[in-house]
């Protein structure tokens, strides 16, 4: 841990002498010591990818899903506190479509964003609610073209190309590069997507496609140790 | 809180004696009948486009059959915006279903279930959604054809039919409807039955689609006519037998 808060960091109503929200940091701590979530903005579309680390195994293959639908044409992907991010995207949804129901067309990505943000950051407002500790991407096709958007806990919220939270973002390249072996042996990856050719909607990635990504990525990989 | 005023009456509550509250009394613009019908491959329903303002055939392109999800086919008579609103209802619920992407999907069996609750709690609070509903669709290969009305009562069928069709057209399924029939001997069968309602019926229009839904998918044709006859003998000169004073 880096700093120590000594006292300021008791209450997210609590500012430092620096400026600083403790709490609000700590929670991005929460993300930070995730799972490898990563998205990539293309011409076409969004994809989304996340590192599930599978803490035992006796878990079924294909629960736990991390990443989930919020409106026919867009998906959010979930790093830190899967709880809390089942909140995030419940809520999420909960807009999406009371949006639609007053305004009669879909959400736009940025509207969504906007008020994921605004959820996220209310929780950092009052002492009696603790901050959400998960970070969500949120990935989204609207008449203005594919978008990518980062909300972190502090309820920042920023539009991306390429975006990645929880361990391995700084060494995001594919994520088995980024995948530590030694210490995080099993995990399943879960992928989605929303781009021209799955219709504008926001699915999991083919099977097959899938597997052929897995297999490129594995031997770029090879490629790229051998050097 | 403190309490504001004396009167105790909200107007927002539905359930204080003195409220009239949205109480839907009558229809505006209505559809008539929708003919629903099994056949070997799936179920197939056959409607008008007719929307009519009372006795003015007003609006003549109203689509009263609609896919809902991927199983199920749903055609409505009766009040059109009723049945706009219940579509709302049902693409919510789809949209949910599909967001659970877990493999499973609404088939027609639940839909119709779900539709059945939503009128008759709409019918007992006396704000019914006035539409006669009927709701088709195959799922794993299981057809399904039932129908709700604006009271509640639901039921399932081989054939179903609303409106003048209850009276025109399922004495005609009773007597030629088979289990093996082909799309096209369905569509046939459908097709006499929609002659026999444009004929009879005051409030059908002659345009009409027919909706076949399969293991495969969901089908609605384009708009088409029926021929017609109207040059009997005693359509020529009306009041041959009985001389009026018009």
């Amino acid at each position: 841990m880096s700093s120590i808060g000594t006292g300021y960091d008791l209450s997210v109503t609590t500012f430092s002498p620096d400026g600083r929200v403790f709490q609000i940091e700590y929670a991005a701590k929460a993300v930070d010591n995730s799972g490898t979530v990563i998205g990539i903005k293309c011409k076409d579309g969004i994809v989304m990818g996340v590192e599930k680390l599978i803490s035992s195994k006796m878990m079924l293959a294909g629960s736990n899903r991390r990443i989930h639908s919020v409106h026919r044409h867009s998906g959010m992907a979930v790093a830190g506190l899967a709880a809390d991010g089942r909140q995030i995207v419940t809520r999420a949804k909960s807009e999406a479509t009371s949006y639609e129901r007053v305004y009669g067309e879909p959400i736009p990505v940025k509207e969504l964003a906007e008020r994921v943000a605004g959820y996220v950051h209310l929780c950092t407002l009052y002492w009696w609610l603790r901050p959400f500790g998960c970070g969500v991407l949120l990935g989204g096709y609207d008449r203005d073209g594919p978008q990518l958007y980062m909300i972190e806990p502090s309820g920042v919220s920023y539009r991306y190309f390429g975006a990645a939270i929880g361990k391995g973002r700084q060494a995001a390249k594919t994520i088995y590069a980024v995948h530590d072996e030694a210490k995080d042996k099993a995990f399943e990856l879960e992928m989605s997507w929303v781009c021209d050719e799955s219709n504008r909607q926001h699915q999991k990635v083919p099977d097959d496609l899938l597997e052929e990504a897995k297999a490129a990525a594995k031997a770029a990989l090879e490629e790229m140790d051998a050097d | 809180m403190e309490p504001v005023g004396l009167s105790s009456a909200s107007s927002k509550d539905s359930t204080s004696l003195d409220v009239g509250s949205e109480r839907n009394r009558y229809p505006y613009v209505t559809g008539t009948s929708v003919l629903g019908v099994k056949y070997k491959d799936g179920v197939a329903l056959a409607a008008d486009l007719g929307g009519s303002y009372g006795s003015t055939l007003r609006y003549k392109s109203v689509e009263r059959i609609k896919a809902i999800g991927k199983h199920t086919l749903l055609g409505a008579s009766g009040e059109i915006s009723d049945f706009q609103e219940i579509l709302r209802y049902l693409d919510e619920l789809i949209l949910y279903d599909n967001m659970w992407d877990d493999g499973n999907s609404l088939g027609p069996k639940e839909i119709h279930n779900y539709l059945n609750r939503v009128m008759y709690n709409r019918r007992n609070k006396f704000n019914p959604l006035w539409n006669s509903l009927v709701i088709g669709g195959v799922k794993n290969g299981q057809k399904y054809l039932g129908m709700v009305g604006m009271i509640g009562t639901h039921f399932e069928d081989n054939h179903v039919a609303t409106g003048f069709g209850n009276h025109l057209a399922r004495p005609i399924f009773r007597d030629e409807w088979r289990e093996d029939m082909t799309f096209e001997e369905a569509v046939r069968l459908l097709e006499k039955c929609l002659r026999v309602l444009l004929y009879r019926d005051r409030s059908a229009i002659n345009k009409f689609q027919i909706a076949k839904i399969t293991d495969e998918g969901v089908t609605i044709s384009q708009p088409y006519s029926l021929k017609t006859f109207w040059g009997f003998s005693a359509f020529k000169d009306p009041t041959k037998g009985a001389e009026g004073s018009w």
